[in-house]
């Protein structure tokens, strides 16, 4: 351990001299235009996923509203039967 | 745009200037071979200060990498009134920033090739990788920056937009808890 006085020496010749050796290799920048070319498929493909939860939300709320709808179109009086008919007409005619 | 940069062989700080704003119009231009160029102008400079906050490789080349698509996405909203260097440093710094935040703590490893040098103690020098792990993102990202790169608390402010007051208490914070761990007790 270091002493009191000289630890923030210590650490500010540490952290100076820490991975400050890390250099480029000379292809680094040929890779950079590599993915600067993917850039648009890549952007597109973050795009739509950024878009998924919309979506999936949208068709989850048109799902609900279709259904609401097919549900209130069912009649709510019974359905009337042939045989109703021929007694309606026949109690109609007796007038 | 072909223009071959030899650091030194450019004709002067003036003609070098003169020959990145070129490269940083082209490039705005589109012209990635331009771009191709500012990427070697300030590579060395960005994967050091990369360097500065991870301990793999892959982790300072990716955060490399994401500073220049960003500079590249982003070279319309360069002004000029600051140097390039300083626009770009600050794109750095937020893309590492981010990185950081959404890292997974690293294992502890001491940079072995500063412990080659003399008056370095390896129990120390652990110490301070235990604490820097310890810390969290923004406090370890001052330390970094104001004891490795040897920047004021008003640089480090303007650059990553914080407030002065911020940096220093994220500075105060994060000394006060390395003193504690190099202290004997």
């Amino acid at each position: 351990m270091t002493e009191p006085a000289d630890h923030t020496e210590f650490v500010r010749r540490y952290l100076r001299q820490r991975h400050a050796k890390v250099e480029p290799d000379p292809a680094f920048a040929e890779r950079v235009l590599a993915r600067l070319a993917r850039r648009p498929a890549e952007l597109m493909g973050l795009a739509a996923l950024r878009l998924l939860p919309a979506t999936l939300a949208l068709v989850m709320v048109l799902a609900w509203l279709s259904i609401r709808a097919g549900a209130d179109s069912q009649p709510t009086a019974p359905q009337t039967t042939g045989d109703d008919m021929i007694g309606w007409l026949i109690e109609d005619t007796g007038r | 745009m072909e223009l071959t940069w030899i650091m030194g062989m450019t004709g002067g700080a003036g003609s070098r200037a003169a020959d990145e704003a070129a490269l940083i119009a082209a490039s705005r231009e589109g012209d990635t071979g331009a771009f191709s160029d500012l990427v070697r102008l300030h590579q060395r400079r960005i994967f050091r200060l990369a360097g500065r906050f991870f301990r793999r490789r892959e982790d300072v080349e990716d955060a490399a990498q994401d500073t220049f698509l960003t500079a590249w996405r982003r070279l319309s909203t360069y002004r000029g009134r600051a140097p390039f260097e300083h626009w770009l440093s600050r794109v750095c710094l937020n893309c590492c920033y981010a990185r950081l935040r959404r890292a997974r703590p690293e294992e502890i490893q001491v940079d072995m090739s500063v412990l080659r040098e003399p008056g370095f103690d390896p129990h120390a020098a652990i110490e301070v990788e235990r604490l820097l792990s310890r810390l969290s993102p923004g406090d370890r990202f001052v330390l970094l920056l104001l004891d490795g790169e040897g920047w004021s608390v008003a640089e480090i402010a303007s650059r990553l937009g914080w407030t002065t007051m911020n940096v220093k208490v994220r500075a105060h914070r994060a000394r006060k808890k390395l003193r504690k761990v190099l202290t004997p007790s």
